[in-house]
């Protein structure tokens, strides 16, 4: 899946799941001031993206330093690449 | 005064309500049946009493946290604690070992046990028992110098290593497994599935020591309630809630069928999936309203409630619990062979209050696992109406007294079945869903409930918050109230005081 097409994900998720406008969902949008988003909320979003995604976030350190929806983009980047490269340390 | 309404009046909704009424909240209580006390209600037939989610518990020696808790809430001189001798036990029959051992309430006892049986996995023992002794104490409610706040903030988020990594790390042995597994039957969630530090705010309890209370569960709600009506509490029975009141993303009442309530704060204590139909689809989010809807949930039972009659008095049933499990890491999950896996308690031995016409039948409870899906085929009206229910169930009671009879030689003479209660039953009675006994599973796999929701002065509390069983009920209580009074520290601080 192309950065993109990741992106566009993240969209449908948060407008469908959190209920928010599509057009308030660009990549500089953050997450608390202007989508809303609260500490209560966060624990919904990563289990939402591990939902769409797969991906687990391990702690509630990783999710520190996401602001935008873009932070979140790249977390999940580097979520799936580390769970990649260790799928192909140790092939099932 | 801020109003508060708790629903739902098991150990959870009482302690909530005592400790709000304490802290000049105006405090109703609504429950659904007719009768209050949740889980902890003791049910009768022909007089003799029968006590449903409430057989022992740890944490009731001096200084320990339940009982700081019930003293700090004014119960402690209105019940008997009945401490397990030390001879008491979960006598543990292990499929394919051959002979019972004896899970002793201490951990030096059950320590020497196990080394009895197992010298060659002596390395393995002591290292389990010196791990679970060290995650204890990182556990505030174990040791109070911890503080509580960041060890909530870490229950959030799902644990990395599992009770069974820590099992097969320190012994290959089936039975072995087994024992050191015992404790999962008492928050329902398999050893793979469930973190460390979770299983052992459970497990601790058991190495330390455990307790009874004379009379059964009825005897801490009737104490409860008679401490809340002393504080002016109403507990409304038959007053199901049908709906939560919200105005613009705030609580301003509850629906019951017999009218609106006015309340500024909402205690919820049944099962959070039951929550998202409760409140107007405003106030929740879609993924949370979801999330609580698709919780998986714990095992549920199927039990009989039967006597002795006292003539056949049986001292073995007095203080031991018996189990009959199969090897390995499998409980608590129901068996291939339901039948070979179950528990029974002589609860009846144990306590003062005279039982059956003449006072002389003894309550004798056989449980084991069930699945929804084994009852729910008798949901249909029309079989259920053609009796196939009535059926099913005591063939599943004959084959369970026939299991126990033929594990335990002598146990059960003079055993006669009175009553049974199948996962239907727990859905009907407690609102359980999917009948699950211990709501949903606190898995390393699932995330946490936590007591603040979006719809402000919506709360929530119970088993399936912060952690299950009757203590982890009572302390999903002080942390949910510690919550809406936004000063949890104070709280927690006036409880140690009373330990
Ligand atoms: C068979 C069995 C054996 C157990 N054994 C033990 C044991 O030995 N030791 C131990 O520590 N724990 C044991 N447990 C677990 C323990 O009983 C529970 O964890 C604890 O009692 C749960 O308390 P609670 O307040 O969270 O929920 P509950 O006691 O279930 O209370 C919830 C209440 O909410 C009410 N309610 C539901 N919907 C509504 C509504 N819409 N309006 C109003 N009221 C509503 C219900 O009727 C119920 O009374 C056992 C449980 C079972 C089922």
């Amino acid at each position: 899946m192309t950065e993109e097409e990741l992106f566009t994900r993240i969209q449908t998720v948060f407008a469908e799941e959190f209920e928010l406008e599509p057009d308030q969902l660009t990549p500089e949008a953050t997450l608390f001031e202007e989508l809303g988003l609260d500490s209560l909320d966060a624990v919904d979003m990563v289990v939402a993206l591990e939902k769409e995604f797969g991906v687990k976030v391990k702690d509630e350190e990783s999710l520190r330093s996401v602001r935008t929806l873009d932070d979140l983009l790249r977390l999940i980047l580097t979520i799936r690449d580390q769970m990649n490269s260790r799928d192909q340390e140790n092939p099932a | 005064m801020r109003r508060a309404a708790v629903i739902g009046s098991g150990i959870s909704g009482l302690t909530a309500a005592l400790l709000l009424s304490r802290r000049g909240f105006a405090v109703s209580v609504f429950e659904k049946q007719r009768e209050a006390g949740g889980a902890l209600h003791r049910f009768r037939r022909g007089s003799i009493p029968f006590d449903v989610g409430f057989h022992y518990t740890g944490g009731l020696g001096h200084g320990e946290i339940l009982r700081a808790l019930w003293r700090h809430c004014g119960i402690d001189g209105k019940i008997t604690i009945l401490p397990f001798p030390e001879q008491g036990s979960d006598c543990v029959r292990v499929e394919g070992f051959p002979e019972p051992i004896h899970a002793y309430f201490s951990y030096e006892r059950i320590t020497d046990e196990l080394l009895r049986f197992f010298p060659r996995e002596k390395k393995g023992i002591l290292q389990f028992f010196q791990t679970i002794r060290d995650v204890a104490a990182s556990i505030p409610f174990y040791n109070m110098e911890v503080p509580l706040a960041g060890f909530l903030q870490s229950l959030a988020f799902p644990e990395q290593s599992s009770l069974a990594d820590l099992i097969t790390s320190c012994t290959a042995n089936p039975a072995l497994q087994t024992v050191l597994s015992l404790p999962v039957l008492l928050h329902g969630v398999r050893p793979g599935n469930i973190g460390l530090t979770m299983h052992t705010s459970v497990a601790h309890l058991m190495y330390q020591g455990m307790y009874t209370v004379d009379r059964g569960g009825q005897a801490i709600a009737d104490a409860l309630l008679q401490v809340l009506r002393e504080a002016g509490v109403t507990v409304h029975t038959s007053a199901p809630v049908e709906h939560i009141l919200t105005e613009n993303g705030r609580v301003t009442g509850i629906r019951t069928s017999t009218g609106d309530f006015d309340a500024d704060d909402v205690v919820f204590t049944p099962h959070p999936s039951l929550l998202p139909d409760m409140v107007s689809s405003a106030g929740l989010r879609k993924v949370y309203r979801n999330r609580l809807r698709d919780l998986e949930n714990t095992l549920s039972m199927f039990i009989v409630f039967g006597a002795i009659e006292e003539a056949k008095h049986n001292e073995r049933l007095r203080w031991t619990n018996y189990y009959s499990l199969p090897a390995s890491l499998k409980i608590p999950t129901p068996c291939d062979r339901p039948e070979q896996c179950f528990f029974l308690s002589g609860c009846g031995y144990r306590d003062t209050e005279g039982a059956g016409k003449n006072g002389k039948d003894r309550a004798v409870i056989i449980m084991r696992p069930a699945n929804w899906e084994e009852a729910e085929p008798f949901d249909r009206g029309p079989r259920k109406r053609a009796g196939a229910y009535s059926r099913w169930k005591k063939s599943e009671a004959d084959r369970l007294v026939s299991a126990v009879q033929a594990n335990w030689d002598g146990l059960l003479n003079g055993f006669r079945v009175i009553n049974t209660a199948s996962p239907l039953t727990f859905r009907d009675e407690l609102s359980y869903v999917r009948g699950a006994v211990y709501g949903r599973q606190h898995t390393m796999n699932q995330f946490g409930v936590g007591a603040r929701t979006k719809v402000s002065g919506l709360w929530l509390s119970g088993q399936s918050t912060l952690m299950t069983g009757v203590l982890g009920a009572s302390l999903s209580a002080l942390v949910t109230v510690g919550s809406m009074t936004g000063d949890l520290e104070t709280l927690w601080r006036e409880v140690r005081e009373c330990v």
